[in-house]
């Protein structure tokens, strides 16, 4: 073996990192080339005794081609990794210096060559080394962690995205839903129907399907109505937002309809008894007691919104789903970057869950 | 004051009052007693039209309260009603469940709501628990606010709805002491009580209810002395 080894320290790898190191190794190697060609022209000899190495070569079946006009030069492996400045070894043994790499004067045969970068993962390869140019490029893969590091930015925007539509939304469910919950609750039939059938349908569909049907359904019938017949399309936001605060509604219309429900039925026939309104009832007795026993199950309706707003990636809506799909088809690395959302939806929901539990906690001991 | 011209009450098919006719008059005390489902709440509770009547009228100092056009909430407001499970607003102070009525529906002042519910929780003995949640206070005490509550109304006349019978019985006697001066002080009461010390030494007349019907009325003395109706005798023996 006449490659010459030596230990390679972290200075010098260090040093192929940075721009100079990069320009020298280019220059090293059109020099490499020319020297290639002098030799070419000029020793007979060398390229014969070559020329012999390559034909025992090619009968103990390790090449596999001759390497046409450069047979009989001297060999050039050129180790090129992306992203640069990792650590080469060769069968095994470290080499002195970092890639881009040339290395002149290795006998022909086959290698090992690794390549080896802090926060990357080692990539290792078998290359047949030939007379002449060989070249072998590396694409190095981050390590999981690192991964996990570098898309953690992105996946903490869609996050942002996925809490403000889960808040927004949450907040628009809790008017409609205190509405709708209310009016499931009077004494008047007809809003009795038309609220009880809105909580049906919201809650008995997928949101899905009501994503879909606000995205998609609604855009020809609002051409109809108030256009020249042709679909009118619906921005991506507003739509997301439109089906997860109806939706929303639905849920908290039963939350509140519960929490009405479950104040005793003395508490009403007291207020009534003084000879309050049902609207006065309601709202100085009824209400403010029922308002404590909602605010926990409206945490967890947070909680489970959270987590279904993933369901507007299907039209578009960059928060967390959406963003994450769209660094996988660039980065092919499914396993970290789903993890990594799962990870992102549990630092949203475990701190709300501890709050609601404290909440529910705290609510009983002073009912 | 109060009279009660063939009330008829069903719940679905439960026919519970079948044809009541009786006459309150004021400053009575009037004591229902009888078994359990006779139909003594249910008809004290269509009094102020808790329970809506199936049939029958109602007339207050003469005016039918069963007709449709009557504002009910006004009716109620003249009567106080007194709960078995004292119905306490949890929410409030005592002082506050005693004013938020004369604020709320006579449209009192804060301050003069105040003034008026100190007398009153001194009237109860229960001035020190002004600021004290119901939580925080003991049955009796409870249900003395809530008699205080009612009063607070001004009514004419006060519904008490069993007002003992979810009271441990060394409770019982501060709770019925305030309401013996209640009917010293000649407030027009209709009281359904399993007490029939009370009704015996209290009331002005008794009506014993049996299976939604007044088997037997009169003075205590007579009720409990001298009882004429076969049930009555045997209701009697069974309690006394």
């Amino acid at each position: 073996m006449t490659t010459s080894l030596s230990v390679c320290t972290y200075d010098a790898r260090a040093a192929g990192e940075d721009d100079t190191g990069y320009r020298f190794a280019g220059r090293e190697k059109t020099k490499g080339v020319s020297m290639k060609q002098m030799k070419h022209s000029r020793t007979f000899i060398v390229t014969l005794i070559m020329a012999g190495i390559f034909l025992l070569a090619a009968c103990s079946g390790q090449a596999q081609e001759t390497a046409g006009d450069t047979a009989g030069t001297d060999t050039v492996l050129i180790i090129t990794s992306n992203p640069e400045g990792a650590e080469v070894f060769i069968n095994g043994e470290p080499y002195d210096g970092v890639t881009p790499l040339t290395i002149r004067g290795l006998s022909p045969g086959r290698y090992l060559v690794e390549v080896a970068k802090a926060r990357y993962r080692k990539e290792s390869r078998y290359v047949e080394v030939k007379p002449g140019e060989n070249m072998v490029r590396f694409s190095l893969a981050e390590t999981s962690l690192y991964y996990l590091w570098k898309i953690a930015p992105l996946l903490l925007l869609g996050a942002v995205m996925t809490l403000f539509l889960t808040i927004i939304s949450v907040f628009n469910g809790i008017v409609i839903g205190t509405f709708a919950g209310m009016a499931r609750v009077v004494p008047f039939r007809l809003l009795n129907v038309i609220a009880g059938a809105y909580v049906n349908f919201f809650r008995g569909t997928p949101l899905l399907v009501q994503i879909f049907m606000i995205h998609f359904g609604l855009p020809p019938v609002l051409g109809s109505l108030f256009g020249d017949g042709t679909p009118i399309p619906l921005n991506p936001f507003l739509s997301a937002l439109s089906a997860l605060s109806i939706n929303s509604g639905a849920y908290v219309a039963e939350i509140i309809r519960a929490g009405i429900q479950s104040i005793d039925r003395g508490q009403m026939e007291a207020a009534r008894s003084l000879g309050m309104s049902y609207w006065q009832a309601m709202r100085h007795i009824i209400l403010p007691q029922a308002v404590k026993r909602v605010i926990p199950p409206l945490g967890n309706e947070f909680i489970a919104m959270l987590k279904d707003s993933s369901l507007v990636s299907v039209i578009g809506m960059e928060e967390l789903v959406r963003k994450a799909q769209v660094i996988v088809t660039r980065t092919y690395r499914p396993t970290e970057t789903w993890l990594g959302v799962g990870l992102v939806f549990l630092m949203m929901t475990l701190p709300f869950t501890k709050i609601v539990t404290e909440l529910e906690r705290r609510l009983k001991t002073s009912d | 004051m109060i009279k009660v011209v063939n009330l008829h009450k069903r719940f679905n098919s439960l026919h519970v009052l079948k044809g009541i006719t009786t006459q309150i008059n004021p400053g009575e005390v009037v004591c229902i007693i009888g078994p359990s489902g006779s139909g003594k709440s249910t008809f004290l509770r269509c009094l102020n039209l808790l329970e809506e009547p199936t049939e029958g009228e109602i007339f207050i100092e003469g005016v039918k309260i069963t007709d449709e056009k009557v504002n009910i909430n006004e009716v109620r407001a003249e009567m106080g009603m007194v709960f078995q499970r004292f119905n306490l607003f949890p929410h409030m102070t005592a002082l506050q469940n005693i004013t938020i009525g004369p604020v709320q529906v006579r449209k009192l002042s804060q301050e003069e709501a105040e003034e008026r519910a100190y007398a009153l929780l001194d009237k109860v003995g229960l001035r020190e628990k002004a600021h004290e949640y119901p939580d925080n206070l003991s049955g009796g005490q409870q249900q003395r606010v809530a008699i205080a509550r009612a009063l607070s109304m001004h009514p004419k006349a006060m519904l008490f709805d069993e007002p003992t019978s979810a009271l441990d019985p060394e409770m019982i006697k501060e709770v019925l002491d305030v309401m013996k001066d209640l009917a010293k002080e000649g407030m027009t009461m209709v009281v359904v009580s399993h007490e029939m010390g009370f009704a015996r030494e209290v009331s002005d007349r008794v009506l014993f209810m049996d299976d939604g019907i007044i088997v037997e009325e009169g003075p205590p003395s007579q009720i409990f002395g001298n009882p004429q109706n076969e049930r009555t005798k045997s209701f009697l023996s069974k309690v006394l």
